[in-house]
């Protein structure tokens, strides 16, 4: 069997092992929406003219609630120490990881927003434009979040350290995925900027990994 | 050997001493350059034919944001130093430059702030410039935090190291997507291809104290260089020496 | 070729191909119209949505601006020199809002008015003592300047 294949299968029996790990960030995603109207009214047109943002956000910071110690299990039982011997770039390893990660952790969270999506009675267009605009955008909040998980490794009391320290660079993203949902909003064209915003999720996926595999070689091998 | 001057920046203690004496001239000459600048500016130079007096804070805004942008990239080439020929004064550097920049970056937003009220009628837009400038104050508050947070100080440079570099690569994209998202924000007066959009009269007290900036800050990143290499180089008998000496 | 080397030419090959996408897809946006900016003649013509915020820039028509006495509405014209937009505000003004200067408004299109939420002076990037303006406009050189930078 191929390292990739065992790391996959290792993969699926740690979240078949934990899957609070995988319903966690959905709690806090649908509890979140929950408070929205809320906050604001109850009034349907008011909250189907924000509701799209509000739930973009609100996926936002549950993707980063759960990627936060992406690398703090493995980190600790000595897993990513092995990694640094097997006969592979370091690099790859970290981009499966992150891969797996997206397909277990941050997938799920995608498939719920429809649901949040009708509660904060956002139209049909614009609930297709949003869900693309996720399934697009959050390859590179994960490997930019995966960053801020990796750069904190060694630190006991980072605590939200990573994600402070990544959420500056999500600005393009936020920015771009804004942009469609108005656009939706008003029925106009968004391939252009779905373009953009892909362009930036594969740039991130693409380099990012490198980076992270710095960062974790950094707070394995000490000073080398 | 042609190499000394290079090499000799590996010693905390030949840097130290010499850091002293720089700073003191950074010191004196940046004291002048504002002390003219700032009169020239405030007193001497005419008043703006739309904007009254209320300009005159470009005399303190515009040096400032072109630093706290400036150190950013400062700090990037002492990431790929540090990187590169693994120097550890290029660490000190960052640690330095991260705590100035973000006292430039606060007094930019602030002075900026300040100008607004009179002139677009508001504190804060979400204009282009003033939200890259957020976001870059954020990069460095991060910056701060993360050297905080571990404990290792070599660990801690490389891991800063590392989020400088991210960020210098993502710099021009936050910027640009920003700029595409909210522009409010007149274009730059000063260029440095082409004629200033202001008189002399105007520009030249401007030029003379962006200077003084820059000079002073040198200033202050030497000094708190010269008191971070202290710090770290505490166990070494030179300094154990310097400060019996005290 | 060895099992090593074909890894590393995997790798460089994936790194290049998605650059490289990225690079088209960038290409591609670009060469559509992506702003959310427009000009009174974009708005006379229909070409932005309505019912929608968007922003609208040019200078304020000589002559247009009318205050009502009794409360702080005012409606004037935004002008790119082509066409005129109707534009109403309920608010303060900024100290820079006069007849000839430019603008940003930001609002929605109502029934062919532009309904303002927010109006922002945009003071341009000339600075110059007012007896160079005085001069100016006596040599009729300032309304040139002005024409000339709206563009």
């Amino acid at each position: 069997m191929s390292i990739e294949k065992r790391m996959l299968a290792r993969e699926l029996k740690l979240a078949a092992a934990r899957p609070g790990d995988i319903f966690k960030p959905m709690w806090f995603l649908m509890l979140v929406i929950s408070m929205v109207p809320l906050a604001l009214s109850p009034d349907s047109v008011l909250l189907a003219d924000i509701g799209s943002a509000m739930i973009w956000v609100a996926t936002l910071l549950a993707l980063l609630l759960n990627t936060e110690h992406l690398f703090q299990s493995d980190f600790s039982d000595g897993v990513l120490e092995q990694w640094l011997f097997l006969d592979r770039p370091l690099a790859w390893l970290v981009g499966l990881k992150l891969i797996v990660h997206w397909l277990f952790h941050v997938v799920p969270l995608i498939c719920i927003t429809p649901i949040a999506g009708l509660m904060l009675s956002v139209p049909t267009d614009v609930l297709i434009a949003l869900l693309m605009t996720l399934v697009v955008a959050t390859p590179a909040l994960t490997c930019f979040s995966g960053l801020g998980a990796a750069l904190t490794l060694g630190s006991s009391r980072s605590g939200i350290l990573g994600v402070l320290v990544m959420m500056p660079l999500f600005v393009p993203v936020v920015i771009l995925a804004a942009g469609v949902l108005i656009r939706a909003t008003d029925g106009s064209e968004i391939l252009p900027l779905m373009a953009l915003l892909g362009a930036f999720s594969l740039v991130a996926a693409t380099l990012v990994p490198i980076a992270v595999s710095a960062a974790i070689r950094l707070n394995i091998g000490g000073s080398n | 050997m042609s190499w000394r001057w290079f090499h000799q920046w590996g010693s905390p203690r030949w840097f130290y001493e010499r850091a002293g004496r720089w700073q003191l001239v950074c010191g004196w000459l940046a004291l002048i350059l504002l002390v003219v600048g700032s009169l020239w500016g405030l007193g001497f130079a005419p008043v703006d034919y739309q904007q009254g007096n209320s300009y005159r804070i470009i005399y303190l805004h515009v040096p400032v944001a072109f630093l706290a942008q400036a150190m950013y990239a400062a700090m990037a080439v002492c990431a790929v130093v540090l990187f590169v020929w693994k120097m550890k004064l290029a660490d000190v550097a960052m640690q330095a430059i991260a705590v100035t920049g973000l006292a430039f970056t606060v007094l930019s937003l602030v002075s900026g702030a300040v100008w607004g009220k009179p002139t677009w009628g508001t504190y804060w837009v979400w204009d282009a410039r003033l939200t890259s400038m957020l976001i870059l104050g954020f990069l460095y508050l991060g910056l701060i935090g993360l050297r905080a947070a571990i404990q290792d100080p070599d660990q801690a440079g490389k891991a800063c190291g590392i989020l400088v570099l991210v960020g210098v690569v993502n710099l021009p994209i936050i910027k640009y997507s920003v700029e595409w998202w909210n522009t409010l924000h007149q274009p730059a007066s000063l260029k440095l291809t082409e004629k200033p959009t202001m008189p002399a009269s105007m520009w030249m007290p401007l030029l003379v104290n962006i200077l003084g900036y820059y000079i002073a800050a040198a200033y202050l990143v030497l000094g708190s260089m010269r008191a971070i290499v202290i710090g770290r180089e505490r166990r070494a008998s030179w300094v154990k020496e310097l400060v019996g000496r005290a | 070729m060895n099992p090593k080397r074909k890894q590393r030419m995997l790798i460089i090959l994936g790194l290049v191909s998605g650059l490289g996408v990225a690079v088209g897809l960038v290409m591609y946006a670009l060469s559509q119209n992506i702003n959310l900016f427009f000009t009174p003649t974009q708005i006379a013509t229909g070409q932005a949505p309505s019912a929608q915020l968007i922003r609208v820039g040019g200078m304020v028509a000589d002559g247009t601006v009318d205050r009502d006495p009794q409360s702080l509405k005012v409606a004037f014209d935004v002008t790119d020199f082509d066409h005129q937009v109707r534009v109403t505000y309920e608010g303060i003004l900024p100290d820079l809002f006069r007849e000839g200067q430019g603008v940003v408004v930001q609002g929605r299109i109502n029934q062919g008015q532009f309904v303002a939420s927010e109006v922002l002076a945009k003071h341009d990037e000339n600075y110059m003592p007012p007896e160079v303006t005085e001069a100016l406009r006596q040599s009729g050189k300032l309304d040139q300047m002005k024409g000339g930078q709206q563009q």
